[in-house]
């Protein structure tokens, strides 16, 4: 081994031997943020196919025929009002008051069930009137990426329910922070995809 | 197929475009290699043989981004010759090449050499004589996925190809053999030094395997090979003042999170709609249960770091006197 | 360049996690995204302008309105994680871009050029 020949005036330091601990989840928040562009991706794929197949009607029914553009208004002030709440509820954890976290957190469920019951709605109408999945390409992908999105909220409501179980239980820890700042990134990232779905399915499907 | 002009254009040019960052990393590996004292054992092996046959691969994918000529070898044997010298010169080869370099680094013994070489030279030998014919065979209008093809001039082509696809069958199990060897032999082949190789960075200077924890304290890197560098200017490996190291818990989760998504794939695939349903909830109750685990991480006590390193210290003392 | 790099690990620990917004942050964001939202709406739903103009529109409040969200919701700058979310971030916005209009652009050349009919024709069928 080379370890015999010493020269211990030039030798450098080859070992950290005073390392400091690294704090637990520090990277946790770039790791989210990371999840979240992999996502994007995943409805920049969907608006894709959604733009590529959405003029194909089969001869069956278009957007003009089934949107309803105040349906969708009614849709969109649900998720920005749940935006707002969720912020409030953050303002809250800053704050350190409890009580005031889960109040937030549960009018932002609501809102978010809302939301999904408004879309529900839609999705029953559409499919009561023949306009399934299999009914036209255009229809194949407006399902996908309607209901992708939809469904993202579904599982970000599950996970507030989880987590306002956890906060009431364990309080605002340290990991319990963390977990509502990652869930708050993911409630105003569906929205901002919330923008392109509305754009260019709902208003620029009406323009057709 | 179907594109205008400009879409052949684009995706012609971007193809060859390809090829100069390619170009440059064979150049990279070829002067790396320039002058150095070359070993061929079978890790440099596997390597040269990767260099020559990717870059074959490579100038004939160059030949297939020019527009016109991939009208007339669009799904031809060309185009099977072509990617089947890009994947197998340049992922399998690559990937053999790792398999014999850092074997010993996972289990800490090296691979047989003799079953080694007989498996490179007939996948190598193999590998031409199966793929070049078809790229004769392509430029002659043979087109791919044919059950027969009534053209008795070209027949053989075929065989020739037929025969080297039999040597790299011979090439497979004499690395299966390779393995299964190495594996009967492994007190004769096993390594104690953690360095088969005199290799120049840091995984190297590890045990082999290595301790859960990889190092007792973390390496400062002086230049870009590390151990080489540690090696040469006499880095001693710190023998005392240890402490608790950081660890990560480990969870069954993660494949059982897997487990579940596989299980809700076939029930969609094949219309099992309760499986699915059955599935789709035991998937959020498996996720939700998990997040109810708050205790992530846990200390490897200094205690055991000194025990370890204590035994990797009387070991490589005998590896040295031995 | 190790006690550098130590020295930027020890700055990430003080500015950890995402950025912190203020109630002044939250009510700004919602404001301009409620005007920015109905502004879009009114204009397809009352159609004063030309079909043209009306998608040019809607789609430059879009993307105002997603700006907007970044910076008020989810805190986006150019400071926050080393400036490596920004990274992150535009690197995804090439790839969306890339994604998008290559799939536009290459799906339009085959439906020129492979489609068995024209337009015409497919609106006729049954």
């Amino acid at each position: 081994m080379a370890t015999t020949l010493t020269h211990p005036s030039e030798a450098p330091r080859f070992y950290d031997l005073d390392e400091h601990a690294h704090p637990d989840g520090h990277s946790t928040m770039l790791g989210f943020w990371i999840y979240l562009m992999s996502d994007c991706l995943i409805f920049a794929i969907l608006f894709a196919c959604y733009a590529v197949l959405g003029g194909n009607y089969a001869a069956g029914p278009g957007p003009k025929d089934l949107f309803d553009l105040n349906l969708v208004a009614v849709n969109t002030a649900m998720l920005l009002f749940s935006s707002i709440t969720y912020g409030f509820a953050m303002l809250a954890m800053q704050r350190g008051t409890k009580s005031q976290v889960l109040l937030w957190l549960a009018v932002t469920g609501l809102f978010g069930l809302a939301f999904l019951s408004i879309e529900l709605f839609e999705f029953h109408h559409m499919i009561h009137e023949g306009a399934t999945p299999q009914r036209s390409a255009f229809l194949s992908a407006f399902f996908t990426l309607v209901g992708t999105h939809g469904l993202h909220v579904t599982f970000g409501s599950i996970w507030l329910v989880t987590l306002m179980v956890q906060v009431a239980r364990k309080g605002l820890i340290a990991a319990n922070q963390r977990r509502l700042m990652c869930l708050s990134l993911f409630w105003h990232f569906l929205d901002v995809i919330w923008i392109g779905v509305f754009t260019f399915v709902y208003l620029m499907g009406m323009l057709r | 197929m179907g594109s205008g002009a400009s879409v052949n254009s684009f995706f012609g040019i971007t193809t060859m475009v390809i090829s100069i960052p390619t170009g440059a990393k064979l150049f990279n590996w070829l002067f790396t290699m320039y002058r150095g004292r070359i070993r061929f054992e079978l890790p440099m092996m596997w390597t040269v043989a990767f260099m020559l046959t990717f870059t074959v691969g490579g100038m004939t994918g160059v030949l297939l981004a020019v527009p016109p000529a991939d009208f007339v070898l669009h799904n031809s044997l060309f185009l099977i010759a072509h990617f089947h010298n890009v994947i197998i010169g340049g992922v399998l080869f690559g990937l053999f090449a790792a398999i014999n370099f850092w074997w010993p680094k996972a289990f800490g013994f090296k691979l047989d050499e003799f079953w080694g070489k007989i498996s490179f030279w007939c996948w190598v030998v193999g590998f031409w004589l199966a793929f070049m014919p078809l790229y004769v065979l392509g430029l002659m209008g043979v087109t791919r996925r044919m059950r027969v093809f009534d053209d008795p001039s070209l027949q053989i082509w075929f065989v020739i190809a037929a025969i080297g696809a039999a040597i790299i069958a011979v090439g497979i199990g004499a690395m299966l053999v390779q393995f299964a060897v190495s594996i009967w032999k492994r007190e004769e082949l096993r390594d104690e030094t953690g360095d088969p190789w005199g290799g120049r960075t840091l995984e190297w200077s590890t045990s082999s395997p290595p301790p859960d924890y990889n190092f007792a304290f973390t390496p400062v890197i002086h230049s870009l090979d590390a151990w080489y560098d540690m090696k040469s200017r006499g880095a001693e490996r710190p023998l005392d003042g240890f402490r608790p190291i950081h660890m990560p818990s480990n969870t069954g989760t993660g494949v059982i999170l897997a487990g579940i998504s596989a299980v809700i794939g076939f029930a969609l695939i094949w219309y099992i709609w309760w499986l699915a349903a059955v599935g789709f909830v035991g998937l959020i109750a498996v996720a939700i249960g998990h997040t109810f685990n708050y205790k992530r991480d846990f200390h490897i006590p200094a205690e055991t770091v000194a025990t370890t390193e204590a035994e990797r210290t009387r070991v490589l003392a005998g590896a040295a006197g031995a | 360049m190790s006690d550098h790099g130590h020295e930027a690990h020890g700055h990430d620990h003080g500015h950890d996690g995402a950025g912190h917004g203020t109630m002044r942050d939250y009510v700004i964001g919602f404001v301009l995204s409620v005007i920015l939202t109905a502004i879009p709406f009114w204009l397809v739903m009352t159609k004063p302008f030309p079909v043209t103009l009306t998608a040019g529109l809607v789609v430059a409040f879009a993307a105002v309105q997603m700006v907007v969200h970044m910076i008020f919701f989810l805190h986006m700058n150019g400071k926050q994680e080393g400036g490596w979310t920004l990274m992150a971030m535009l690197f995804t916005i090439v790839l969306v871009v890339i994604m998008l209009t290559g799939s536009l652009w290459v799906m339009y050349h085959l439906n020129t050029n492979m489609m068995p009919m024209s337009h015409e024709m497919m609106s006729q069928m049954p």
